[in-house]
């Protein structure tokens, strides 16, 4: 098992750098830079700032600085937030984006494995068709369709949630987590349901029935393991999903994080900011993939066998 | 009979299909000793399976069954979901056709065994396990404390059908249902594994309803035999008579086409010709369109099940004839 | 897998395949409310004099009234938002489809190539999308929008070349069993070459695969569209696109609800039918995979 996840993390480590490197040069091959959109600014002026940032070096050199500081962990001064240092803006921007991403993953996975078991108990039921409905809607209508409509129905209108901006209280998160969570809660109930379903239909399901354990013991001891692991696996691209998802939350509620922090930076060519904000979010989503396959090797016997 | 241990009144099993409504098993009447072993042969799709299916409550959900189905003085069709429970796993138990599937890969083998022990018998979990290592050793799993702390993709076909034995056998039932349980087998282990099925259970004192389709196996291994066809029983014998003076039309087609070695020199292997028919209700002889010594009535007339010797019966035209 | 026949009987399967489509109700509802809004889209706007770029300083943010010529209203520009959003339409929808048709094409051959070929060809080309499928979607969406100069060109192919893998992946497996098939091996054997066997046999029996799955890269295209044009990464002002009117629309909620629903509504209403477009297509096209 360490080796297993020794060979991930090394794997991993090369995704990583194979990212950020191309992230590095794809940003410095753009066309525009980070001070060429300012207003009128005397060459001079424009050089000496340029030359702050080292921006006057050749191409490799720039490279090399940015690996030097990687390795030290001090990603440098913004371009655009002149007196702040990327790692600062991270800081700052990072508890945001973490709380509204860990609560929305939370209730897209509880809410949706409820939602998918309980439709496909009883399937044609009730429950079946809300979760069904659920699932077609936030699967089909977009995050940046919903966010507002919630924030015009529940803020406006009824008056009950700030529509954005965050007063630290569970208030400001509510409409943020449940935007962020739908399409995932959408995605895992119907993963949930046909992979229970499938699972269902096993034969060691039959003969843990055969044993007379009751329904109770065969649901948890036989069928969840089976109905679960897709769902786990899915864990991983969620995690892509809720970062693509909250750089739209972000700006939808205006909230302070990151992912809003990472559009600006690009489209401001703010090099060392997006080069921070990517490493951090390409490191989040290979830790995460691998800690989605070290579950599933320790519930799954073969995936455990196999490397 | 007044000792019978199991005891089969008209069981009916009827799926719904998009198609329509259609019988698998059509009012079937059977007794069981305590200690029998008895075998229920037919082709496939002749319902023997969905009778041990109806028997556990295991019918698929557009499946439903009818009749009655005493298994020591109560009605296994009609026990609430928590009785049945009580039933099932302990003094009724199966084994199933697919060792591959039918164990749960993400428990160890051991703790699969035990856990029928902890449920219906109380027991600890170290007693359940220790019960466990103990009938896999008898079911000649080699080093079984150890393999009992293994997964069921770490053993063979043969192993695990041994294991699904044990796993049968543990809590010692009255009646052990095998359902084909050795056609997913190498034919060189199958007789291997049934023989030992066969010698637990005469150990624990169990009647075996065992459903196969090889006349072979039951010869070696039941005391009685039921032919089923349509899911209707065709002839009902003791193995020696079934072997020696089979009546039904079908079931002497059946003994044609079994391979012997002596049949298997002549040029034409027997086979019964045309396919079962599947599905719908018959008014008369299922068997009706294969026969081959078929009267007018035949088609038109459900032969009943009749007596010809006091362990003998049979459904045919012919034998009223006779 | 359907797709398990014979290059000669997958003609009949295909037209059965087809009849079991048209007996889902709502997917077929799905197609005509589909080519109702395309309709609408790409005709509609000629009914009106004017375009939706063309500001009417005698009607600044007119409202919705139904009335002749603004029926939809105005945005504060004098826009006309009907004809605005029908416009916005045409794009997106260009831009799905035609994005999805790109998108599933390279990466059918893409894939069709590794798995006829094999070997170290095969792993060399499914690493490469390997280490593109662990690149975060949307870095990769955004970077390459921004590094092709932002415009309706470079979105276009910055989404086509994130959504390819998933369709290389896909028909790479069915390649790579139908590379062993009889037929494919007898063409082998006849002499034929590589290309042509991908091209003339491989792909034309992915072909309903490719279907299912490229059915469902259109929503996708459509939305990481609107997804960045409502970022203000893709397409921008004064073109309209669903995205774009989306965003103006937010900021403008709490005065003037319409110009959020509108393109909203038909945004979701397009997507919802492409889903059952989809779902309905898998279940005619890939009984198993229900």
């Amino acid at each position: 098992m360490l080796r297993f996840v020794g060979r991930r993390l090394w794997y991993g480590a090369w995704t990583l750098a194979a990212l950020v490197t191309l992230t590095f040069f794809v940003m410095r091959l753009a066309p525009g830079g980070p001070f060429s959109r300012n207003r009128k600014i005397s060459p001079e002026v424009q050089a000496n700032i340029e030359a702050a940032f080292h921006l006057d070096e050749p191409l490799w050199q720039q490279f090399a600085r940015f690996v030097w500081g990687v390795l030290r962990l001090d990603l440098g001064p913004s371009t655009r937030h002149r007196d702040y240092s990327v790692n600062d803006l991270i800081a700052s921007g990072l508890p945001y984006s973490l709380t509204i991403g860990f609560w929305a993953i939370v209730v897209a996975s509880l809410v949706g494995v409820a939602l998918g078991i309980a439709g496909a108990l009883r399937r044609n039921g009730m429950t079946d068709y809300v979760a069904g409905t659920v699932g077609v809607v936030g699967i089909a209508i977009p995050i940046f369709v919903i966010g507002p409509v919630m924030q015009v129905i529940f803020g406006l209108r009824l008056g009950w949630l700030p529509i954005g901006g965050w007063d630290g209280t569970w208030r400001s998160l509510v409409l943020p987590v449940v935007v962020l969570a739908l399409p995932n809660i959408a995605y895992i109930s119907r993963l949930t349901r046909a992979s229970m379903i499938e699972t269902l239909r096993e034969n060691y399901v039959r003969t843990a029935r055969a044993k007379g354990i009751g329904w109770r013991r065969t649901l948890w001891r036989h069928t969840l393991t089976g109905a679960l692991l897709p769902v786990i696996a899915y864990l991983g691209p969620a995690t892509a999903a809720i970062i693509t998802g909250s750089i739209l939350i972000e700006t939808i509620f205006a909230v302070p994080g990151i992912g809003r922090h990472f559009v600006d930076a690009a489209l401001n060519r703010d090099y060392p900011l997006v080069m921070g904000i990517t490493l951090l979010y390409g490191g989040m989503l290979i830790l995460f993939n691998i800690a989605t396959d070290v579950v599933r090797a320790i519930l799954d016997p073969r995936i455990r066998n196999e490397r | 009979m007044t000792d019978s241990l199991l005891s089969i009144r008209d069981l009916t099993v009827r799926f719904r299909l998009p198609q329509g409504e259609t019988t698998a098993v059509d009012r079937v009447s059977l007794d069981l000793a305590p200690g029998e072993v008895m075998g229920i042969v037919g082709e496939s799709g002749s319902g023997k399976s969905q009778i041990l299916y109806a028997m556990m409550g295991l019918l698929a959900a557009n499946g439903r069954a009818e009749g009655q189905v005493l298994f020591q003085g109560q009605d296994l069709l009609t026990l609430p979901p928590r009785d049945l429970d009580r039933v099932r796993g302990d003094a009724l138990s199966m084994i199933f056709q697919d060792p591959m599937t039918s164990l749960n890969p993400y428990m160890r083998v051991g703790d699969q065994l035990a856990e029928g022990l902890i449920v219906h018998k109380g027991l600890s979990k170290a007693q359940a396990g220790a019960e466990a290592v103990r009938m896999l050793d008898r079911v000649r799993i080699p080093d079984a404390a150890a393999r009992a702390r293994r997964y069921p993709h770490e053993f063979s076909g043969g192993m695990r059908q041994r294991v699904m034995i044990a796993m049968a056998l543990l809590a010692k039932p009255k009646l052990l249902l095998a359902d084909e349980p050795t056609t997913a087998l190498d034919v060189t282990i199958q007789a291997q594994v049934l023989d030992l099925m066969a010698e637990l259970g005469r150990e624990t004192g169990t009647a075996i309803i065992l459903v196969t389709h090889d006349l072979g196996v039951v010869a070696r291994l039941c005391d009685r035999v039921v032919v089923l066809y349509g899911g209707r029983v065709m002839e009902e014998a003791r193995a020696e008579t079934l072997y020696d003076a089979p009546v039904h039309p079908y079931t002497r087609g059946l003994l044609a086409a079994m391979p012997r070695l002596e049949t298997a020199l002549t040029p034409r292997l027997g086979t019964i010709p045309g396919t079962p028919r599947s599905g719908g209700t018959v008014s008369g002889c299922p068997f009706v369109d294969r026969c081959e010594v078929r009267l007018p009535h035949c088609a038109t007339e459900r032969p009943a099940l009749r007596d010809l010797s006091p362990f003998h019966r049979a459904a045919c035209h012919l034998t009223g004839a006779q | 897998m359907s797709v398990d026949l014979a290059p000669a009987r997958s003609a009949s399967t295909f037209q059965l395949q087809l009849r079991r489509f048209r007996q889902n109700r709502l997917a077929m509802v799905s197609v005509v409310v589909l080519a109702l809004i395309v309709a609408l889209c790409f005709l509609g706007p000629y009914a009106f004099p004017f375009t939706g770029e063309d500001a009417d300083f005698d009607f600044i943010s007119a409202p919705a009234e139904l009335t002749w010529p603004h029926l939809f209203g105005t945005d504060d520009f004098g826009r006309d938002l009907l004809v605005r959003v029908l416009e916005g339409g045409q794009v997106s929808l260009t831009i799905g489809f035609l994005g999805a048709l790109v998108a599933g094409v390279i990466g059918v051959l893409y894939g069709a190539i590794a798995g006829y070929v094999g070997g170290r060809t095969d792993g060399v080309m499914m690493r490469l999308v390997e280490i593109l499928y662990g690149f975060p979607y949307v870095i990769l969406v955004i970077l390459l929008s921004i590094l092709l100069g932002g415009g309706t060109l470079a979105l276009f192919a910055a989404i086509v070349f994130t959504l390819w893998l998933t369709p290389a992946v896909i028909v790479r497996a069915q390649a790579q069993s139908l590379a062993q098939r009889e037929f494919v091996q007898a063409a082998r054997a006849g002499g034929m070459t590589g290309p042509a066997i991908v091209l003339q046999h491989i792909v034309p029996n992915c072909m309903s695969t490719v279907l299912v799955y490229g059915s469902l890269l259109v929503p996708e295209v459509i939305l990481s569209e609107s997804f960045l044009s409502f970022l203000g990464i893709g397409i921008k002002e004064p073109q309209a696109s669903w995205g774009n009117l989306i965003q103006a629309g937010t900021s403008a909620m709490d005065t003037d609800l319409r110009l959020l629903l509108l393109p909203g509504g038909l945004l979701a209403v397009v997507l919802l039918c492409l889903n059952f477009i989809a779902d309905g297509l898998r279940d005619a096209f890939d009984p198993n995979d229900r």
